[in-house]
């Protein structure tokens, strides 16, 4: 199934939007392995030592936050879209 | 008195006897205290009491650089000023970011303290240990920008810093700011003290150098602080579009505070992060010293005002929705407008919106503004109530006085639509679903303020590490409580290290990760100090200094009147729910706030109950002289101050 | 950067090289390298005494200024003491024992590239900091580099050479449409 990911605001150059293919019945924790693969060696902005999602980084799925200790349960279906949005609070 | 780092000396400024006195702090204070935002507030304490008139001639205004500024140190580019808060009456002050204070520095002085009122306006030119007062008849009345350039033609040295004032501070309106051209000293009214004095510019030009006590050591560390900054995917963003990528984070969480704080959903587009770097960035620019370079002057580049420029930060953007600006356009010609009077973005944009609700309820009428009628969004209406405001021209000159002010003169109920915290307007994002956002702006000590703390360290926080630091996992959840207090108060210190050594909250502390924030915020910034000054510091000195300086504000606030019942919230936030966007229906609990409010009080040692200050905790912090203050005020006044 | 950027000889010089398509690429106005500059060679932090200077204007306008290196100097021709000397990696330097402060040099240079002492009125210029000039090691925009005329003329011919080719296919194409027109 395609999965259409989004980063915000935009902290690789030139691939903030792009659709990953996962196998069915994936989680989000799948399509955060599998994007920080797609990454390369920018994953470092996304993951930290132990390739988890930086806590600063935010889900949202189909414009809906998700609780960091539920990625694993959340599972994904053809045409989702995920945006991770680095948290940006204050004035 | 030499001293690595440092200018040494202190000037003070008698503007009523036109006498220039240089001194010397004593060396305690800086042991204590470190410097800017630190010497800033004990001084005032030492300076002005509950009587003092913050417009009086009495009064003192405070300038003085952080301990690394005008040295090599990465982003250590802020100077405080500070007064006595003109729209809370509490403790005052105000931060920029740009060249004044290193010029203050080179100079020779740590601090500035300008006092009394000059007969006729005038300008101050400050040229190492010489001081002159010069006639300022010819520039009163200009605009900001018009006054740099007229003071700079008529100087033989371009390399002179200016910090002056608009139309707005000349006319005493009570959210004036003071301006260096590259940086604003913004809130509590810092240009309506300048004015007050008759006072239209402080110009400085210093020949001395500071000199830093180990520069190879300084220099590696600034590589180590710059390696983090390329790694930081907090920071990576801010090259490339500056404050204004805070966007996203707002749509997605629906935190606008648009329309005098009531819409969650608003029509951002044309005021996205892409229209600004596309259509209107002229280039990543720095305050002094910061690699992160997230400044950006503005330019409309077609149509009627083709050419016209501004700054645009965050916060015009977060206010100009606060007024239902919603085009690009617009909100570059209604900051400009703000920029060029000297006005507060923050606090005009709210008292402006509330302005603007109370005609849409039928609370103030078209009479009331000289036959217009004011609705949200209409730039070209703002702009003739900007102008009403600054020369407080009819309706103008209530709102001259803040919302707070403006809401008790008009009565009628509208004082429900003044968002203001302690008479201070409120500033960044809706707080409503974020509780410990709440409390935050509620503890600040210079009335509403999303800067004096870092309560965002939520967002950076693992659950572990939130249960390590904070005694809960619960710290690291937006909706959470337990915990919250303790990490408040753990990032209120953490950002008035800033504040002392004059680095920035954005680039120095704020980060992706807690690792990150700590590595940079403490250990780096303890490194700097010690490299500069020569003096070893580790990162719990630094928060211990802070969290000194923190309590001596707070005891500023007790004499003055405020407790426990003061540091709260506008009561919209507790009753009416946001509407509509991702966080439709959020308000703050009151429970919730309660007790975050309480186990923050407790984390700072005082008293949870009433909220005051210990006097176990004062004397722990080597503040037995203010401790001293506060009984003596205790038993004149007959009320309790300490417990 | 070539080979010969980094061989110290008297035409490498540090040079402003903005990319001019990025917001990103202008130097940014935040005066590490004089700070930095003057704590290294003067001992203290002020950007008066730096030998590269920034140059502000408005909106948004900085320009690095710092010394171009000729190969034949008019500071050193114009100075009356001599106090112009090479050090040991061949760059040139004033002496400050030497130097009277008359402003010879100032006026002779004209890049505005001496920098004048406020406090004792005597002259410097940028040495190169011996090889290394920490203001390109510490520029965070990453935009003064080390620079020999010679790179630079390449560079720039090569840029040339894009558009005039660029010039002589329009031509070309031109030419043929006329030729077709013609017939």
């Amino acid at each position: 199934m395609k999965i259409i990911v989004r980063i915000l605001p935009p902290v690789i150059n030139d691939q903030n939007e792009f659709v990953v293919e996962l196998a069915e019945g994936s989680s989000v924790s799948d399509l955060i392995d599998k994007t920080t693969q797609l990454l390369g060696d920018k994953k470092n902005v996304l993951v930290n030592e132990e390739k988890k999602l930086m806590p600063a980084w935010r889900v949202f799925l189909n414009d809906r936050l998700l609780d960091s200790s539920n990625y694993f349960k959340t599972s994904l279906v053809q045409g989702d879209t995920v945006v991770f949005l680095l948290a940006l609070a204050g004035g | 008195m030499a001293k690595h780092g440092y200018g040494g000396k202190i000037l003070r400024i008698d503007l009523t006897e036109q006498k220039a006195t240089i001194d010397c702090l004593p060396s305690e204070y800086y042991e204590m205290y470190l410097g800017g935002r630190g010497f800033n507030s004990r001084l005032l304490f030492d300076m002005a009491g509950p009587q003092t008139d913050p417009l009086s001639p009495e009064a003192p205004l405070i300038f003085a650089p952080g301990a690394l500024h005008g040295t090599p140190v990465p982003t250590a580019s802020r100077t405080t000023a500070t007064i006595k808060n003109v729209l809370s009456g509490g403790h005052g002050d105000s931060h920029g970011g740009g060249f004044i204070g290193s010029e203050i520095k080179y100079a020779g002085y740590d601090v500035v303290i300008i006092t009394g009122k000059a007969e006729k306006p005038v300008w101050l030119m400050i040229n190492d240990e010489k001081v002159d007062f010069c006639d300022a008849s010819d520039l009163w009345g200009k605009k900001t920008k018009e006054t740099q350039e007229a003071i700079r033609k008529k100087l033989p040295s371009k390399k002179v810093q200016i910090a002056c004032i608009g139309p707005a501070g000349e006319n005493l309106v009570k959210y004036a700011v003071i301006t260096d051209g590259v940086a604003t000293f913004g809130r509590t009214g810092v240009g309506a003290v300048m004015g007050s004095k008759n006072l239209k510019a402080l110009v400085v030009y210093g020949t001395g150098g500071i000199t830093i006590h180990d520069p190879s050591r300084l220099l590696k560390a600034i590589k180590e602080y710059n390696n983090i900054v390329k790694q930081d995917p907090y920071l990576i963003p801010a090259v490339t579009f500056g404050s204004t990528r805070f966007m996203w984070h707002r749509v997605k969480y629906g935190v606008h505070g648009a329309c005098n704080w009531r819409l969650g959903e608003f029509d951002w587009e044309g005021l996205s992060p892409e229209i600004f770097r596309e259509k209107h960035a002229v280039k990543a620019t720095s305050c002094p010293m910061c690699p992160v370079r997230c400044r950006r002057d503005m330019m409309i580049r077609e149509g009627e005002h083709k050419g016209e420029y501004t700054k645009v930060e965050w916060e015009s953007i977060a206010r100009s929705m606060t007024m239902g600006i919603t085009d690009s356009i617009d909100l570059i010609r209604v900051i400009g407008a703000f920029n060029e009077m000297g006005l507060d973005i923050e606090s005009a944009g709210d008292t402006i919106a509330f302005a603007m609700e109370c005609f849409e309820k039928g609370i103030l009428t078209k009479e009331d503004f000289d036959g217009l009628s004011p609705a949200f969004g209409d730039a070209e209406l703002i702009l003739k109530i900007i102008k009403m405001i600054t020369y407080r021209q009819g309706i103008g000159n209530l709102l001259a006085d803040g919302c707070y002010r403006a809401s008790l003169a008009i009565g009628k109920g509208s004082e429900k639509y003044a968002m203001h915290i302690k008479g201070v307007e409120v500033t960044a994002a809706d707080p409503r679903g974020m509780p410990v956002r709440a409390v935050s702006y509620a503890t600040s000590t210079r009335g509403s303020d999303h800067l004096r703390s870092n309560p965002y360290v939520e967002e950076m926080a693992t659950p572990e590490e939130a249960e390590l630091m904070f005694g809960s996992r619960e710290a690291a959840d937006l909706k959470g409580v337990a915990g919250k207090g303790r990490m408040l108060k753990w990032s209120e210190d953490l950002v008035t290290i800033g504040d002392l050594l004059g680095l920035c909250k954005w680039a120095f502390y704020r980060s992706a990760t807690m690792e990150y924030l700590c590595d940079k915020g403490l250990r780096l910034a303890a490194e700097f100090y010690s490299a500069v000054t020569g003096r070893e510091m580790t990162g719990e000195e630094l928060m211990l200094a802070a969290e000194r300086v923190y309590n001596i504000e707070k005891a500023f606030n007790v004499r003055t009147g405020f407790r426990k019942k003061d540091d709260t919230i506008p009561e919209r936030f507790f009753t009416e729910p946001i509407k509509g966007g991702p966080g439709d229906g959020n308000i703050v609990e009151r429970n919730k706030f309660n007790t975050i409010l309480e186990e923050y009080y407790e984390a700072r040692g005082w008293d949870p109950s009433t909220g005051l200050q210990t006097r176990a905790k004062l004397e722990q912090l080597g503040l037995s002289e203010i401790k001293n203050v506060l009984e003596k005020d205790q038993r004149e006044k007959n009320t309790i101050m300490l417990v | 950067m070539g080979k010969e950027a980094n061989e110290i000889n008297t035409s490498t010089r540090v040079e402003y090289v903005p990319r001019v398509g990025e917001l990103e690429g202008w130097c940014s106005g935040c005066r590490i390298c004089e700070t930095i500059c003057s704590m290294y060679n003067e001992g203290i932090s002020n950007p008066k005494i730096s030998r590269i200077k920034i140059i502000s204007w408005e909106p948004s306008i900085d320009v690095p200024i710092v010394c171009k290196q000729c190969v034949e100097p008019l500071c050193a021709k114009s100075c009356p003491v001599e106090a112009f000397k090479k050090n040991d990696n061949g760059i040139l330097e004033v002496d400050q024992e030497l130097c009277i402060g008359c402003g010879a040099c100032v006026e002779s240079c004209p890049f505005g590239a001496i920098t004048v002492n406020p406090i004792t009125g005597k002259m410097s210029k940028c040495n190169l900091c011996g090889g290394q000039p920490l203001c390109i090691e510490y520029c965070p925009a990453d935009v003064i580099k080390l620079m020999t005329s010679k790179l630079r003329e390449t560079e720039k011919a090569e840029e040339w050479a894009k558009v005039l080719q660029k010039q002589k296919e329009i031509a070309g194409k031109k030419a043929k449409e006329q030729c077709a027109g013609g017939e």
